[in-house]
């Protein structure tokens, strides 16, 4: 098992910076997911850590290792890429027995691992396929069941589920995550998606312009966004920019649209009274009961639209001009164009340094 | 899943989408007129053209006296002029002339005779796998290294492509004699070789022709190459595969299609080459060409049934090379499934020691291989005859570079002496002239095949693709046994010396050589138009025709013409049917007859030969450049 390590990874294609000083550390069997949108630099760092690319600046680390320059087939990471990368010309047999023939073992281990780890990924009795007599799903098992075989440090998967369809992707993610906890392999998962990036990883890195925006757990993440992109990027959010008037320890008195919200900010985040911030609240965090606890903001509204969406009721109020979404429950849908009082708690009103997206 | 259907997975070559049976009602409905007479148009041609006079020659070549019979192929392969085992010659030996100093001794390349269809066969198969090698080799090294000056390698790369008959291995065969550069070089100059050197005989041939077609292997493989998908080699290389390893497992096996394009191609124009044969008469005239060509300047009345048979066989054996290429190949290319993923091809920068090896080989070599064309344009601007080569890439006469030594005096002869350039205005009028034919052929064939959904369409698609793998000189041998018998006494008719006029017949020889190089383009810009911007013009209203002149032409028109332009340069430079039905009157023939004719009369006409090469050269040059630039169709001229 092995812990990788990024420092101040810096990597420029001309004039783009694809990894502005990426640091990272990734422990030892751990499921790391590089999260964002795309274009952020999440290949890039995937192959800055296989050895395909080698950065402007800055070190990558497996455990003691400076790697940073080693070549990619004496690393031993294994990658599934994209698009699987499967060699058309050989049977899923020579395709997953193809690192194994490279590091010489005997025959005999071969045919016993290969067949080990086909029926680890379920394709048992396919071995005489070729990749294009193979569903879209069974694909993307052989590229997985070639990257495990050779029992590498560290398993890179580039958007492994990105080619599939939506039920299967649901379907693979569960098995990646199963497997992934069973072998302990230190694995390295890239996606734009941030729903499968929440339900796979133990801890995910949110990237955006070649940046790390945070690092944390998924509850982390979406619970405490330390950043407005994080906050913006991951789940909805009703997102208004706001002037602080008042800061008390980790609340934050901040004034909208002539309307006074109070909320909390992250305790190591400096905010001063005139500072220009982002107020953002997650649609779900919005009752249209009071709240039992005895911090909470209320406000008025007209009801601009509303859209049934099976689970829950989307509702668009109109405060004073302002636009806020809420999620309630079917049974509370209201009438569009009536008034209707909202609540949100201080603890879910959270208050970011402003910053300007896109 | 059983074995036979892996193998229709595997077919990979140009197949069509797949089309289900309709039943007869619905294919009834489907046609109307415009529709049938785009099918019955290119059907008709290529049975009258094709198909007709590919039987009357069988007929001939399978009938002896009114009946069935083996006969002149028995004949053929029991003659000893034919096939051969031992062997005759020495294959290399050492001449030391009498009486002059040992520093005149030559080593001698040859190769031993071992009968027209055997050598014919040894050469072919040697000239595949040479230029092929070689192709590959600098495929390679131009599509996967980054250093300076490669632009100016591919450019170079490719001038040996440029065709200027006869006059190209002219120049192959001056620059291999006991006085010529590479006896200078290797002897003289670096002492690496004991001996003075001349390569001639069918080891001759085959240089010249490796020296000339390799860039066809080059450039399909090429393309083959950055076309892989660079997470297939990333892949391997993540897996722990590196360097010839690499190479041999995942990359080679992926290039198969562009390497098995190449190889066909030049296994075909090695077998009906005629250029070489021509220059190296005396020592290599047991070719299954330089037979069939000297059998037509010796044509007295009527071509024999020997000939036709030679032919057939000739036929055969191209059609065999072409089957055995492409088999064996398309077991072992596939149809890339990629999806997503960025695309760079892999470059990378090559050591101190590949840099090495890069200027100081493959660079030589390359400028070794362009050098022909580079005598030409050579001997076509010098004034003075002086010496048996070409000032230019003869050391003792490198002086003749000189502004004093130049002259225009030959291209103004080409352009201006009416005993020239009516062999020019010939043939561009009989290359005009095709093109309208191979357009309209290419054209209907190629909208029946990609818009009709009928049963059976593809064998058009495979008549209009045939000729690709047709020996020029087998065309050249039905014809006259077609137009002979078919059309006895008319104007179309090679064996009546009175009246024959050979235009017609060049024109529809041209057209239908010639054609599949449009039909690939125009087959291609309709596979890339979709269907339903005609769709939705006969929606409204529109009839099938006029849906085809008002949205289907201007859509494709880029690439009838970028393919008609690379006809066009085809038509032009064409050689086996030009100096054989071309030259029976001598008054109607074509530009590549008079170079030939010119080639062999005196020395003096040599200058007037290479400048009308040149003026093929300007020709080819114009074209490729119109359509690499114009059409972005950058490897239209090869793209098979
Ligand atoms: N080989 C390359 N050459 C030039 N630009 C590149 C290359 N690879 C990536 N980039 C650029 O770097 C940025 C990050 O790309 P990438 O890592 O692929 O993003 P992601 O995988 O997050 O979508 C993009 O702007 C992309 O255009
Ligand atoms: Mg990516």
């Amino acid at each position: 098992m092995t812990r990788v390590v990024l420092l101040e990874v810096t990597k420029r294609f001309g004039k783009t910076v694809a990894m502005d000083r990426v640091s990272l550390e990734i422990e030892e069997g751990e499921l790391f997911t590089l999260l964002g949108p795309s274009g952020c630099g999440k290949t890039t760092t995937l192959r800055v850590i296989a050895g395909f690319e080698f950065p402007d600046e800055g070190r990558v680390f497996f455990d003691d290792e400076d790697v940073t320059y080693l070549k990619p087939y004496k690393r031993n990471t294994a990658m599934v890429f994209q698009n699987y990368a499967l060699w058309p010309h050989m049977t899923v047999y020579d395709n997953i027995a193809y690192g194994l023939r490279l590091r010489k073992l005997p025959k005999e281990e071969i045919d016993r691992r290969v067949k080990e780890v086909l029926s680890l990924v379920k394709l048992e009795g396919l071995e005489k396929r070729y990749p294009n007599q193979l569903s879209g799903g069974q694909q993307q098992r052989v590229a997985l069941a070639r990257a495990l075989v050779v029992q590498p440090k560290v398993l890179l998967l580039d958007e492994p589920l990105s080619n599939l369809d939506a039920k299967l992707r649901v379907g693979m993610r569960e098995e990646i995550k199963k497997l992934q906890k069973e072998l302990g392999i230190t694995t390295i998962y890239v996606t734009h998606d941030q729903e499968e990036a929440m339900s796979i990883s133990d801890r995910i890195a949110v990237m955006n312009r070649g940046r790390v925006m945070q690092v944390g757990t998924p509850r982390d993440i979406y619970f405490h966004p330390r950043n407005l992109f994080t906050a913006w990027f991951i789940g909805r959010s009703n997102i208004f920019e706001a002037t602080v008037l008042d800061v008390e320890d980790d609340q934050v008195k901040a004034i909208l649209n002539g309307f006074t919200l109070t909320g909390v900010k992250e305790p190591d985040i400096k905010l001063e009274p005139g500072d220009k911030v982002a107020v953002v609240i997650r649609p779900e965090s919005i009752e249209t009961q009071p709240p039992r606890t005895s911090g909470y903001n209320e406000f008025q509204g007209k009801v601009d639209l509303t859209m049934f969406l099976g689970d829950h009721v989307n509702v668009r109020v109109d405060v004073n001009g302002l636009k806020v979404l809420a999620y309630l429950e079917p049974d509370e849908e209201p009438s569009m164009g009536a008034d209707i009082k909202l609540y949100v708690e201080y603890e879910h009103v959270r208050v970011l340094p402003w910053e300007e997206l896109e | 899943m059983a074995d036979p259907k892996n193998k229709r997975f595997f077919r990979a070559s140009a197949r069509l989408p797949h089309i289900s049976m309709p039943n007869a009602r619905v294919i009834a409905s489907q046609l109307d007129l415009t529709l049938i007479s785009f099918m019955a148009f290119p059907l008709i041609v290529m049975t009258v053209f094709l198909l007709a006079p590919l039987a009357s020659t069988l007929k001939e070549a399978f009938f002896y006296h009114g009946e069935l019979s083996l006969q002149w192929f028995r004949t053929l392969f029991q003659s000893k002029e034919y096939v051969n085992l031992q062997g005759t010659g020495e294959f290399y030996y050492i001449h030391r002339p009498r009486l002059a100093p040992e520093t005149m001794a030559t080593l001698v390349i040859r190769g031993k005779d071992y009968g027209i269809i055997l050598n014919s066969l040894i050469v072919a198969t040697s000239v595949t796998f040479a230029a092929t090698t070689l192709g590959l080799i600098i495929a390679f090294v131009l599509a996967r290294y980054e250093f300076p000056g490669k632009r100016f390698f591919r450019i170079l790369a490719v001038v040996p492509m440029l065709v200027t008959p006869f006059i190209n291995a002219y120049v192959v065969k001056k620059l291999f004699l006991e006085d010529g550069l590479v006896s200078w070089l290797l002897h003289d100059v670096l002492h690496i070789l004991p001996w003075r050197l001349r390569i001639e005989g069918y080891a001759g041939v085959a240089l010249a022709q490796t020296m000339t077609y390799f860039p066809i292997a080059y450039l399909n493989i090429y393309s083959s190459l950055i076309n892989i998908d660079p997470s297939m080699e990333e892949q391997a290389e993540n897996l722990g595969a590196r360097g010839f390893r690499l190479f041999r497992t995942v990359t080679l096996p992926l290039a198969m299609p562009g390497i098995a394009a190449g190889a066909t191609l030049i296994f075909i124009f090695s077998l009906e080459d005629l250029g070489a044969p021509i220059v190296f008469r005396g020592s290599a005239e047991r070719l299954i060409s330089y037979k069939i060509y000297n059998e037509f300047i010796n044509m007295t009345g009527q071509l024999s049934a020997e000939v036709a048979a030679l032919a057939v066989l000739l036929l055969f054996i191209a059609a065999t090379g072409f089957i055995i290429i492409r088999r064996y190949v398309s077991l072992k290319s596939y149809a890339m499934i990629s999806r997503g993923g960025r695309w760079k091809p892999r470059v990378s920068r090559p050591g101190l020691k590949g840099l090495l090896v890069i200027y100081l080989v493959i660079l030589p070599l390359i400028v070794f291989t362009a050098l022909p064309q580079f005598g030409v344009i050579a001997t076509a601007f010098s004034k003075e005859w002086r010496g048996p080569l070409p000032s230019i890439i003869d050391p003792k006469y490198w002086d003749g570079l000189r502004p004093e030594g130049a002259t225009l005096e030959y291209m103004v002869k080409v352009f201006k002496d009416p005993s020239v350039n009516v062999y020019v205005i010939n043939s561009l009028k009989y290359s005009l002239a095709a093109l309208v034919i191979i357009v309209l052929v290419a054209l209907t064939a190629s909208y029946a095949v990609s818009r009709a959904r009928l049963p059976g369409l593809s064998i058009i698609d495979t008549l209009i693709t045939l000729p690709i793998a047709m020996p020029g000189l087998a065309v050249a041998v039905s014809y006259v046994f077609f137009f002979s018998s078919a059309f006895r006494g008319t104007l179309l008719d090679p064996t009546d010396l009175a009246k024959f006029n050979p235009a017609a017949l060049l024109i529809i020889a041209y057209a239908i050589r010639k054609l599949p190089f449009t039909a690939r383009a125009v087959f291609a810009g309709l596979q890339q138009t979709h269907v339903a911007l005609e769709e939705a013009a006969m929606n409204l209203g529109s009839g099938r025709l006029r849906t085809i002149g008002t949205i289907v032409l201007p859509l494709i028109a880029l690439n009838i013409l970028s393919g008609a332009m690379v006809s066009f340069i085809y038509c032009v430079t064409e050689v086996s049917v030009s100096i054989t039905v071309g030259g029976i009157k001598h008054e109607y023939a074509p530009l590549t007859f008079y170079m030939k004719n010119a080639y062999l009369a005196e020395v003096q006409a040599i200058p007037v030969t290479a400048a009308l090469g040149v003026l093929l050269i300007i020709i080819q040059l114009t074209v490729i450049t119109l359509v690499t630039l114009g059409f972005k169709q950058k490897y239209a001229v090869v793209g098979v």
